[in-house]
């Protein structure tokens, strides 16, 4: 009986759940938010870039286009 | 000494930079001396003229008043007042999507000045002249050179999960948002979602990712850093979210805009009888403001807003109330507003103390109601009796245009065709004897060619 009852507290101990009252989703989205930073940032940096070379040729080609 | 007369509002007591209070019927906002850095910058660097000029931020003056808690006060500011304050469950699809795109782009510009939102919560966006409205004026505060996006949970919430929601799954989805005050839990949102949507790239990163790294990192309750995020990489997440925004799309069932809603079995003459007769009852009773109950997509409603008078159009139905604000926001129609009701539900007062989120009845009284065609649908749909009725709408107008039905018209029939008719009192007599009871019958006209009676009313005690 004693072994019963040993086993039952065993189970309730490593599959209670912690109290929801203090679970922070916030402390989650904060990491994530600083991961997917780094990726989005590089992303947009290099869109920047991308956009401002194509403006570049573009205005190169109009420049061209005109002087003939 | 507290001054006669005032009041804070419930909803305004989360932010400890001020709050919003009225005195004498005006509407104020106490800056705090917390908020004095934050709020003198916004002032200072150009942020509220450019905001205020492209007509994201609401307009405010600052006023020599007595503060309602002196002790602690800094400024007290006047903002523009909004005629009426609408919930993110009330709003249509593209609503709620120009509401999160403005936020962005509040953001985007705050940042460009050097301060950054602190809050994107739904509910400090306002409809005015049919463009979404910031009008928390303390949502701002100096952004410090490695912070991260604070509000990027709440945004992510409050718009990209019950748009991802509305467009992927069911548009109904808007009304977790009544539930859940403060927005839709990611992790919920994240299973109710489709599998094929982590292959979508924003909702995957901003969703579904975004989801498992809270449950992840829900109970280790460890200190974080929260200084480590380049700007670049800060511009670089508001472009993603946007672009993820810009993406989710809805339109009712592959439907056409053009030809969705035409149920209605009036003549040619008797719809421009019926439009005549609204317009001379307007005439009559001059009101300020108008409530159109059962809207469909706004066309007596405009009949108002189109004279000036600020009119909402209110229906049950999200693909009208998605029309009508296209149409709005098309045609640049400044006094009217449409937004999603259900007559037999309406919003509740939410939140702390049922008060944060005040109910239909109590962001009235409104000077008009329209209920056209309305009342068949209230009591052979709902079993309403016409007392319950007219008590209701007792409460919430004035003055009243409503359309009486009979039984014996076509619209009627197709209620009745598979109900028992247990409906003895839906008479025109009975009708007039339940509402005299709470309004006086100022006109009384059949529209030609059809069965149906318009009526002019005004509450007996007014």
């Amino acid at each position: 009986m004693k072994k019963r009852y040993l086993f039952l507290l065993l189970v309730v101990l490593l599959v209670t759940q912690p109290a929801s009252a203090y679970l922070d989703p916030g402390t989650g989205s904060f990491i994530w938010q600083m991961l997917i930073g780094i990726v989005l940032g590089t992303a947009f940096m290099l869109k920047m870039y991308w956009q401002k070379t194509k403006s570049s040729f573009k205005k190169l080609i109009y420049h061209e286009e005109k002087k003939h | 000494m507290r001054k006669k007369n005032t009041e804070v509002l419930a909803s305004s007591f989360r932010d400890p930079s001020g709050f919003i209070f009225r005195r004498d019927d005006v509407l104020y906002r106490q800056v705090n001396c917390t908020y004095k850095e934050h709020y003198d910058a916004l002032m200072a660097t150009g942020l509220y003229e450019d905001l205020v000029e492209k007509k994201m931020l609401v307009p405010h003056q600052e006023v020599d008043l007595a503060p309602e808690i002196p002790n602690i006060a800094y400024k007290i500011i006047m903002p523009q007042e909004i005629s009426f304050i609408s919930y993110p469950y009330e709003w249509s699809f593209t609503q709620l999507k120009q509401a999160a795109l403005a936020t962005l782009e509040i953001e985007r510009a705050a940042l460009e000045y050097g301060l950054t939102l602190k809050d994107a919560s739904a509910y400090n966006i306002q409809f005015l002249d049919g463009k979404p409205l910031l009008i928390d004026t303390l949502s701002f505060e100096k952004y410090k050179s490695g912070d991260l996006w604070i509000a990027y949970r709440q945004f992510c919430q409050h718009f990209l999960a019950p748009l991802a929601l509305m467009a992927y799954c069911d548009i109904r989805l808007n009304q977790l948002l009544r539930i859940y005050i403060g927005g839709v839990p990611l992790d919920l949102t994240s299973s109710i979602l489709p599998k094929w949507t982590w292959a979508n790239w924003g909702v995957l990163i901003h969703i579904h990712q975004h989801a498992r790294s809270q449950a992840k990192h829900a109970d280790s309750h460890l200190p974080i850093n929260r200084s480590n995020m380049g700007r670049n990489a800060l511009f670089g997440l508001i472009d993603s979210l946007s672009g993820t925004v810009l993406r989710l799309k809805w339109q009712p069932d592959g439907t056409e805009w053009a030809d969705y809603y035409n149920e209605t079995n009036y003549t040619q003459l008797g719809l421009e009888h019926k439009k005549k007769l609204i317009l001379e009852y307007l005439e009559l009773a001059k009101p300020g403001s108008v409530w159109d109950l059962g809207a469909n997509t706004g066309l007596f409603s405009r009949l108002a807003s189109k004279h000036g008078i600020f009119t909402v159009a209110f229906d049950v139905d999200p693909a009208c109330v998605e029309r009508t604000y296209l149409e709005t926001v098309k045609h640049h129609e400044s006094c009217l507003l449409s937004l999603l009701l259900d007559l037999t539900n309406p919003s509740p007062g939410i939140g702390w103390e049922n008060k944060e989120r005040t109910s239909l009845i109590d962001r009235g009284p409104v000077d008009m109601v329209f209920a056209l065609a309305l009342l068949h649908h209230l009591t052979i749909s709902n079993n309403l009796p016409f007392d319950r009725i007219a008590g209701f709408l007792a409460g919430i107008c004035n003055d009243l245009i409503i359309e009486f039905v009979p039984k014996e018209d076509s619209q009627v029939q197709k209620l009745l065709a598979n109900r028992e008719d247990i409906f003895d009192n839906y008479t025109q007599e009975i009708f007039e004897r339940e509402f005299s009871q709470n309004f006086m019958i100022l006109r009384k006209d059949p529209i030609i060619d059809s069965l149906r009676t318009l009526y002019l009313m005004k509450r007996c005690d007014v």
